[in-house]
């Protein structure tokens, strides 16, 4: 009679690779046969290591033994900040009106010239192209090379009727890699109107642009009106959320899309608050976003607010990038939430500044499976805050990729960077033993206790953290799945970017 | 029409396009050319076979399966795949252990990837969710680790 014992290897590789990841550990746990099956299994052992590390497979025809090595290399070098390999890129660009840095490619915009570097990885020695757009000088811009795309805002113009009230704006949906209009939006130019008082100009105090797969949102701060934000399918050119119906209140900071369903708006109101909306993807104004959850910060002393609010994260990428055997999980990132607080007696600068790190998942969970009518859920910071997020003092400018941020500390001396995970299970399954000093996991809870919060503000999520001197002081550092990427200045004029160092794992 | 005779000696009258599911058969009869020569399934008893004939049947019109899940999908999507089974998979699949296991050894001996393929994520189902201790219980597998095995194995998990 035939028993599960009995079954010949590969089947039991192939049950066991129909198991969800916890699954998979107990069934190995079992017996020496099935733990044998595992163990000699690169595809089960792979397959642990996506899960692991929050990834999804490329779908490559690499052999699984490679994709193994090549995932656990990552993890134990990141884990010890072991780089391979260096390459330093030369750039000599006068300095960047805003820096993207999506699916392996870092771009810089000024003015009317546009510069995308390829960096340099274990497969690819990279390479950079730059475009004049000539007629079209940059306001803001995003990009994202998988589905090659370039999309800018371009400038105001500033010769504009002297009395007109409205202004026309555009937004250019372009080929990265040769600047053509993009094949594949229908209308290669989305255009339009604000209202703008005559006396004011530019109209434009703070633009964000934010693509996640088919959907793109612009985010406009204006002078003197209420905040706008315009949500297309960049495809079809068709509107799918239009704020100028509903008048967004002037309190609302930044905008991030999560997904290609759902965005956050962030709020400088009350004590500060984190706004969740979702989107049913149906064309503008048939069904617009709902407001799903009020997520609010920790509570204020009288007569102290939020002076900024703005919200850090990495690209949404659902695909690999080409010759990528595998890629973090869309689903999987962090949001860090730089806040900064003043009051009647505490001076603007004067250093209350923090960083309030939560994992997607903690907004994601919320979004009804169906559109629901139901009133937008209260979430005050007592009911989430202490367990699901990370609240730091830290006004350096931070980088985000997946799980893994890196911020700079301040030093005075030597530069030095920390790299925070706040992918548990890969920080417990490469935490080093012998607990250096530079390692470490920080499951204590972080007390903070200062006159502008009404009580102490304790948060608990854990995380691993990994400091590294990195010689000189760099303009900013950047991360993604294998590269620790430093932009540096000319030490002559600040206003060149000089150079960019890749280091990669 | 294409006979096969089973290890105990039971012979069946298939029709080509249903035994040609079996891709060992689909050589065999290759091999043989036009011919009314019976095909032997040494590895195969009747009872089994019964159940393999019931699947081919039902699925006889399926499309080919793919190679696509080969490149291993997340493991996420494998166990919703595994999940998304037909109600008549279900409940042809609803069967004792034995046989179950008999069905994959036919299927791979057949080589009948789709029957393969459901067998296994049935057998999968059987195991999601579970303790080890339910695992071994389910399977009547034998702890058969030394305590020191076992604590590794216990601690290699904790940190994988």
């Amino acid at each position: 009679m035939a028993s599960i014992t009995s079954l010949p290897q590969e089947i039991l590789v192939e049950i066991m690779t129909n198991l969800d990841p916890s699954s998979l550990v107990r069934c190995a746990s079992t017996c020496r046969l099935l733990h044998g099956t595992y163990r000699n299994s690169s595809k089960l052992q792979y397959m642990l290591e996506l899960s692991m590390n929050e990834m999804r497979d490329a779908g490559t025809d690499a052999p699984f033994p490679d994709r193994l090595a090549r995932i656990r290399e990552l993890r134990v070098n990141w884990s010890d900040m072991k780089c391979v390999n260096y390459k330093s890129v030369n750039l000599d660009i006068s300095f960047h009106l805003s820096n993207e840095f999506v699916g392996g490619v870092l771009a810089f915009a000024e003015g009317q010239s546009f510069k995308a570097v390829w960096l340099p990885s274990t497969r690819d020695a990279g390479r950079t192209i730059k475009h004049d757009t000539h007629e079209t000088p940059f306001q803001n811009f995003t990009i994202d090379p998988i589905q090659d795309l370039l999309v800018f805002l371009e400038r105001e113009p500033q010769d504009a009727p002297l009395l007109s009230t409205t202004r026309l704006f555009r937004v250019h949906l372009r080929t990265l890699s040769s600047n053509d209009y993009h094949q594949d939006a229908k209308q290669p130019v989305l255009a339009f109107t604000l209202p703008a008082d005559p006396d004011v100009r530019p109209v434009i105090r703070q633009a964000v642009l934010h693509l996640a797969s088919d959907v793109l949102g612009l985010f406009l701060v204006p002078w003197r009106i209420s905040p706008i934000l315009l949500i297309w399918n960049w495809r079809s050119g068709d509107l799918i959320y239009d704020s100028r119906g509903d008048d967004l209140a002037y309190s609302i900071s930044y905008f991030v899309l999560l997904n290609p369903t759902s965005f956050i708006l962030a709020s400088v109101r009350d004590n500060g608050c984190i706004l969740l909306y979702g989107l049913s993807g149906a064309t503008y104004p048939a069904d617009p976003a709902t407001l799903v959850a009020i997520f609010h910060l920790p509570i204020l002393k009288p007569f102290q607010y939020v002076s900024g609010l703005s919200i850090h994260m990495g690209a949404f990428q659902d695909k690999p990038a080409p010759g990528e055997l595998f890629y973090t999980v869309p689903e999987s990132r962090m949001l860090v939430f730089a806040i900064s607080y003043a009051g009647l007696d505490v001076p603007h600068d004067s250093g209350h500044s923090y960083q309030l790190f939560v994992h997607m998942s903690s907004f994601l969970k919320h979004l009804p499976e169906s559109s629901v009518d139901r009133p937008p859920l209260d979430i005050f910071w007592d009911a989430w805050g202490e367990q699901e997020t990370r609240f730091l003092q830290c006004r350096e400018p931070i980088y985000v990729h997946g799980s893994r941020v890196v911020r700079i500390i301040p030093s005075k001396f030597v530069g030095r960077i920390e790299i925070l995970d706040f992918n548990m299970a890969r920080a417990h399954a490469s935490n080093n033993p012998k607990g250096l000093p530079d390692h470490y996991i920080q499951t204590e809870p972080s007390y903070i206790s200062s006159n502008i919060f009404e009580s102490q503000v304790i948060t608990r999520r854990p995380y691993r953290s990994s400091t590294v001197e990195v010689g000189e002081f760099s303009l900013c550092y950047l991360i993604d799945e294998e590269r620790l990427v430093a932009v540096q200045i000319d030490s002559h004029n600040y206003l060149i970017v000089d150079k960019i160092d890749v280091d990669w794992f | 029409m294409v006979i096969l005779i089973t290890s105990d000696n039971v012979k069946y009258v298939v029709e080509k396009d249903v035994a040609e599911l079996s891709v060992l058969v689909k050589n065999m009869l290759e091999d043989i050319g036009p011919s009314d020569e019976p095909i032997p399934l040494h590895n195969v008893t009747s009872t089994v076979f019964n159940k393999v004939l019931e699947y081919c049947i039902y699925h006889r019109n399926d499309p080919p399966p793919s190679d696509d899940d080969e490149g291993c999908a997340s493991p996420l999507h494998k166990y919703l795949a595994s999940h998304i089974c037909s109600e008549w998979d279900q409940r042809f699949f609803d069967v004792d252990q034995a046989l179950l296991f008999d069905i994959i050894l036919a299927a791979n001996y057949l080589d009948i990837k789709t029957l393969l393929d459901d067998a296994c994520k049935a057998v999968a189902h059987l195991i999601q969710g579970k303790s080890t201790e339910e695992i071994r219980g389910i399977f009547n597998i034998v702890n058969d680790f030394t305590p020191e095995e076992e604590a590794r194995v216990k601690k290699e998990n904790v940190s994988s």
